[in-house]
Formats: C-alpha cells, sequence, structure tokens
C-alpha cells in the first residue's frame, strides 16, 4: 500500500505507462473508492493509501460495483470515471452543477491559484526526453477529482442503512462540501503511513515507457490527490465519528447505569452487614424509600411472626388440655 | 444483596439454605381473599378471580350429575340449584370464627376448600412449595388472621403470610407514603393511610357498609316500589355491577325481571344510585377519620393521594362524587387503580417475591 506521499513518487516512477496523467487520475480516484468500499468502515484513516495498479492490471483483477445490475463489469474503471455522469441514478441529487461551478471557478482562479502551478520550459523538457507533453488543466483536474468523490460518496450513501431523508441529507452536506471546496478543518493525514510501498508497484516502473515527465504535473497531481483523499477521508470520517458517538453514548449510559447499581447494592450490603444500622452512604442515589422498603417487609415478617408464635401457643395449650381430657375418659 | 446475605446464611449449620434449584423453588403467590370474589396472582405469571363460594352436592344423583364431590368458584353460582352453597367469608373475615356447632364446622371445611382450589390454582410443581401473602381486611382480628394461616397452612400452602388488603394495594403502586387507600369490596370498606411505614390500626378503618349492603339495599328498594318483581340476590348483584353509578346519565338500568312468571323490562336506575350513592357518605367519613387524625402539617398529603380500589371503585361517577365529598375537608385528589380486581393480589405477590427468602424459611 502506498501513502499519498509515496503516490506522487510512484507515478513519477514510469507507473503510468506512458498513460497521460488525465486519464490516469480516475483510475486513481476509482482505487480509493474501491478501497473504500472493501474495507473501509474499519480503516484508519489516517493512514489513508492507495494501491496503484497498470491499467490492464486493474481491468482484470479489481472488482468493481456498479449499479448497472452488472451490465458494465467487463469496463475498465476509468471509463466508469469517464462516463459517470451518465450512470448517476434519476433520485439522487443533481451532480451536474459541481462541474459547472468548477467551471466557474476556473475564469475567476485568481493569479494567487496559477502561481500554485509549476512553469516548466519546453526546451527544458525537451532536453530530458519529453517528446509528447499533454496540458491537463487544473480545473479540469478538479473536476475530475470532485465528480470520482461525487460517484464515490454516492456509492457509499446508496449502501448505508439509514433512512431516504438521512441519505439525502449526508449527499447534500457532501455536495456542498465539495462544491464549496473549502474542506474545512481537516483531519490529520499521515504524509509517511506506517505500511509500506507495495513491492509489486515499486517494480511495475519502466522507464523505457515512460513519454512524459510527470515531474511538473505530479506534483499538482499529487497535490490533487491528497485533496481528494482528505474530501473522501474528511466526510467519512464524520460518518464514522457519528456511529462511534452513538455507541459510546450508549456504553456511556449502560456504564453510568451500572455504577448506579452497585452503589446501591454495596450500601444496601452495608446496611445489612452492620445489623440494619443506616450507614448510607453520602454519595449514593438511593431513592429515599428503597431502605423503607425493607424495613416494611421486615415488620410484616415480624408481625407474622409474632401471629403465630401467639397462634402456637394457643394450639399448645388446647392440645395439652385435650391431651388431659384423654387421660381422664 | 439477598443473594449475598444467602451466602452468608448458608454457612451457618442451624439456618438451612433455601433451595435454589428451578423445580423446588417456591412459587409465590398473591391472594386478595374477598367475601364475593378472590383474586390469585402468582409468580409464574397465573391470575384468577373466583367467586367465594363452596357448593356440595345436594344428594347423589346431582353428586353423578356434577362429578365432584365438593365444588368451588364460579361453578357453583352457576349450578347453585343442585348445590348446597357456602360462603366461607362474611364482612371480610373468615366466617366460621363468628360461629359455633355444626355451622363453624362447615364453614370451616368451606373455607379450608377455597384455601385449597386457590393453592391449586398457584400450578404448583409437584413437590413444589407455594409461599403465599394473603390480604386480609385492615381491621381483621386477631384470631381471623390466625384463621387464615392456619387454613392455608393445612390447605398445603407451606409459607404464609397475612396483610392488610389495602397495604397490599398501595405496594402495588408503590405508594407507601403520603398516601391513601380506599379499597371497596362486597364485605368491607378498607381504609389505610400510608406514611411510609407498616401501618397500625390507628392508620385503618373499616366500614361494613360495603358491596352487600348495597345489594341489599337495592333489593329493599325494589320490594318497596315493585312488589311485583321477582328477582334473587345475584340477579340484584350482577344488575348493579353493571349499572351502578352516582351520577345522573341518560343511561337507564334496564334490566329485566320475571313478574308473575313473564319476562318484565324494569327500571331500576333510581334504586341502583339511591343504593350506591350511600356509600359515598361512609367513605368520605372514613378519609376524614384518617385525615384528622393524622399529623397536621401532612394532612394535605394523604388527602390529595386518595386511591381508589376493588370492585366498588367502578361504579360510575364515583372519582367525582368522592372528591366533592373532599370539599369540606379542604379538597383532595382522587385517584381509580387501572385493574381493581388484581391490584390487590398483585401487591401481595410482589410482597411475596421481595421478601427475603429467609424470612419465608423460618415461615
Amino acid at each position: 500500500m502506498l501513502g499519498p506521499s509515496s503516490l506522487g513518487s510512484s507515478i513519477k516512477m514510469r507507473g503510468a505507462q506512458r498513460e497521460p496523467l488525465g486519464a490516469l487520475l480516475p483510475q486513481l480516484v476509482y482505487c480509493i473508492t474501491i478501497w473504500w468500499l472493501q474495507g473501509a468502515p474499519n480503516a484508519d484513516l489516517s493512514h489513508f493509501s492507495v494501491v496503484v495498479h497498470k491499467r490492464d492490471t486493474v481491468r482484470r483483477s479489481v472488482p468493481f460495483r456498479d449499479n448497472l445490475g452488472g451490465q458494465n463489469k467487463s469496463q475498465p474503471p476509468y471509463h466508469r470515471a469517464w462516463q459517470l455522469p451518465l450512470f448517476l441514478p434519476r433520485s439522487t441529487p443533481d451532480l451536474y452543477p459541481i462541474r459547472k461551478a468548477a467551471m466557474s471557478a476556473e475564469s475567476n482562479t485568481s493569479e494567487n491559484d496559477r502561481k500554485r502551478g509549476q512553469i516548466h520550459n519546453v526546451d527544458e523538457l525537451r532536453n530530458k526526453g519529453i517528446r509528447k507533453v499533454r496540458v491537463v488543466g487544473e480545473s479540469q483536474l478538479q473536476e475530475m477529482a470532485r465528480e470520482a468523490a461525487a460517484r464515490a460518496i454516492l456509492e457509499l450513501a446508496q449502501e448505508l442503512k439509514v433512512s431516504e431523508e438521512d441519505r439525502r441529507s449526508l449527499v447534500g452536506r457532501a455536495q456542498k462540501q465539495i462544491l464549496d471546496g473549502d474542506p474545512g478543518p481537516l483531519p490529520q493525514i499521515i504524509p509517511n503511513p506506517v505500511s509500506q510501498p507495495d513491492a509489486q508497484v515499486a517494480h511495475l516502473p519502466n522507464e523505457e515507457q515512460i513519454e512524459e515527465s510527470p515531474a511538473t504535473l505530479g506534483l499538482q497531481e499529487q497535490e490533487m490527490l491528497i485533496q481528494l483523499s482528505k474530501l473522501i477521508s474528511k466526510d467519512w470520517r464524520s460518518e464514522l465519528a457519528t456511529v462511534r458517538d452513538s455507541h459510546k453514548t450508549q456504553v456511556d449510559r449502560l456504564e453510568m447505569r451500572i455504577e448506579e447499581l452497585t452503589r446501591a447494592l454495596r450500601v444496601t450490603d452495608q446496611v445489612l452487614t452492620k445489623g440494619g444500622e443506616s450507614v448510607v452512604n453520602p454519595t449514593s442515589k438511593l431513592k429515599p424509600f428503597d431502605n423503607k422498603k425493607e424495613e416494611l417487609l421486615d415488620q410484616l415478617f415480624q408481625a407474622n411472626v409474632a401471629l403465630r408464635e401467639i397462634s402456637a401457643s394457643q394450639g399448645a395449650g388446647s392440645l395439652s388440655a385435650d391431651s388431659e381430657e384423654g387421660r381422664m375418659s | 444483596m439477598k443473594d449475598n446475605k444467602l451466602n452468608q446464611l448458608s454457612n451457618e449449620s442451624d439456618v438451612s439454605s433455601p433451595k435454589l434449584d428451578g423445580k423446588s423453588t417456591a412459587v409465590k403467590v398473591g391472594i386478595d381473599l374477598g367475601t364475593s370474589r378472590s383474586a390469585i396472582t402468582t409468580s409464574k405469571g397465573e391470575r384468577m378471580v373466583m367467586a367465594s363460594v363452596v357448593g356440595w352436592p345436594k344428594d347423589a344423583i346431582s353428586a353423578k350429575v356434577f362429578g365432584h364431590r365438593v365444588l368451588v368458584g364460579d361453578a357453583v353460582l352457576e349450578n347453585r340449584m343442585g348445590l348446597k352453597t357456602c360462603f366461607p367469608l362474611a364482612d371480610g373475615n373468615l366466617a366460621f370464627t363468628q360461629n359455633a356447632g355444626d355451622q363453624k364446622e362447615t364453614l370451616r371445611k368451606a373455607g379450608l376448600h377455597l384455601f385449597t382450589a386457590l393453592r391449586q390454582a398457584a400450578k404448583a410443581a409437584e413437590g413444589q412449595s407455594v409461599h403465599a401473602v394473603i390480604g386480609a381486611p385492615a381491621e381483621a382480628t386477631r384470631e381471623n388472621k390466625q384463621a387464615i394461616i392456619d387454613l392455608a397452612r393445612e390447605a398445603g400452602i407451606d409459607g404464609v403470610m397475612v396483610v392488610s388488603e389495602p397495604f397490599a394495594v398501595a405496594y402495588a403502586l408503590d405508594a407507601l407514603e403520603d398516601a391513601m387507600v380506599v379499597d371497596i369490596g362486597a364485605g368491607t370498606i378498607d381504609l389505610c393511610r400510608m406514611a411510609g411505614s407498616l401501618p397500625n390500626e390507628e392508620d385503618q378503618v373499616t366500614i361494613f357498609h360495603a358491596g352487600n349492603h348495597v345489594d341489599a339495599r337495592i333489593c329493599e328498594l325494589l320490594r318497596e316500589q315493585r312488589a311485583d318483581i321477582q328477582f334473587s340476590p345475584n340477579m340484584i348483584k350482577k344488575a348493579k355491577e353493571r349499572f351502578s353509578s352516582v351520577v345522573d346519565t341518560n343511561k337507564r338500568a334496564l334490566v329485566t325481571f320475571p313478574v308473575n312468571g313473564r319476562p318484565t323490562e324494569v327500571d331500576i336506575t333510581e334504586q341502583i344510585q339511591t343504593a350506591v350513592g350511600e356509600l359515598v357518605p361512609h367513605i368520605v367519613d372514613g378519609i376524614q377519620k384518617l385525615v384528622s387524625t393524622f399529623d397536621p402539617e401532612f394532612q394535605h398529603r394523604i388527602r390529595s393521594r386518595v386511591i381508589v380500589s376493588g370492585g366498588g371503585s367502578q361504579v360510575y361517577g364515583l372519582q367525582e362524587a368522592l372528591e366533592k365529598g373532599l370539599e369540606d375537608l379542604g379538597g383532595g385528589r382522587v385517584m381509580i387503580v387501572d385493574d381493581p380486581v388484581f391490584a390487590g393480589s398483585q401487591g401481595a405477590l410482589k410482597l411475596a417475591l421481595e421478601m427475603p427468602e429467609e424470612y419465608w424459611e423460618q415461615l
């Protein structure tokens, strides 16, 4: 498994097999989604990572889910990502505004934003042996990333066992986040995850297959992927946190109840062992009548014992009288 | 807590450890021993109410017809033409304690059969003991309580405790403090104020003007006003249970009685209302007696929590009538229990279940 930080280097290294990075990105996004679908709920998201596969490898071995009744299972996943708008269910919120918003954002890009990209001299690139360069705009990358993220969220939302209202709310929040582009306070992403890079992936790169230098766009891509991972992880972290919170609340409540009962038992034990002396722990939360009930039961028992004793003594008296009579006869 | 104590006790040689295995653990029962009807609730979840009446076949033919030497409960009322009937309780007490001679023995046997039937209703397994808490009238005499214990033990009930019936109701409702319970039965109306301790004689009042008295009063009024009507006390009792009311309503008590052998519909609304209405002043007097002798600082508390149970609590409009009667005492709040028939037996069962096991062992 590769962490986000090592991801870029893998791409740079020749794992992409002369793929244009624009085509590679949906594949990566899809891999992230698959990873989530296959085991994310129990995963530690701070170690968010992804396996980079060659296209052929992905096509053959990576299972993927769709909502099309298996019709497109033979399609490579990147096709699914490209054809994303066609697959959107009718009942789901409209995601086209994402694309529109992204485009409008591109036209209003500030100068600072432009400076974030790296400018490379074409000659320098040629000197490095790069003959073909495909320019992928930042907005295009953002758009693709957002579409993939939206798709992932939609698919995951469909699988959640929640009411339709909650699902809509969840999707709505996700959509808002994606549209706003402001992920807010994000969880810390560990740059160097504990998991070591996948050995297979490390051996995949082949220098001869490199057509372009991913050095410049790789950084952008890496940045985008990190943002994407943050986006997805944040959303699912919040969901996980919600689930954990609800469980924690229940557990806390149960523990509180057990504690109360234990305390009550301890107090009553004390009272019993000290011969009825009211040694009540002032910190206990016993109901005021708990001890009185025991007293009542004790009084009732004593009254019945007294009644029985009187009855027994009378019976003994009459028995002795009878026996006397018997002797007389 | 109890287990801890039991463990301690089981180490002592002079105290037998309770049998805790499933088969031998005692069945706990709560019994509301009533003059007209007796209710039983068991720890097995059984609930049953039966008429407190015992019948013997009149002759060999009826004995063959019924197939039993003794009948107990509602079957007696249904087949009373072929039976000699006997009500073992009178005015809430076992009747044999107030009689002598052959009649005493008959009443005693009837009481024994009633307890035997109640024990059978507990559905205890073979060899399984039965522990019972039995509700008695609030002002039951010591002799009567002793008689209840003796007869119950004779009937095979291993552990017996007697408790004041209104106290059992209060225990069922957890109204052990600042409350007053009014249990309106057939033989007695029992009032008991609850002040957080076991009620003593001062805390209880028994009124002998109860359901049976109402029946007798209705009969008297009917005879006065409609001499041509033929009826039995049981018919009047059924009519009262169906139509009893202390307020004017549009609902008329139309009952079919034979008039010269011909079924005739007769309106007895007025008679029922008059007879039942006579209960209210007695109950209010009883409440006043208990309130006035209570701590003046807390009188308002018990007045504002008067709980009415028993079959008589089902009289239509009783709640309002009692609250109106309490206005002279400064007002009060009256509540009717949800389950008047079983409230007493449920409270008795609750007592039986919560009573420490070692107490039962000692009994």
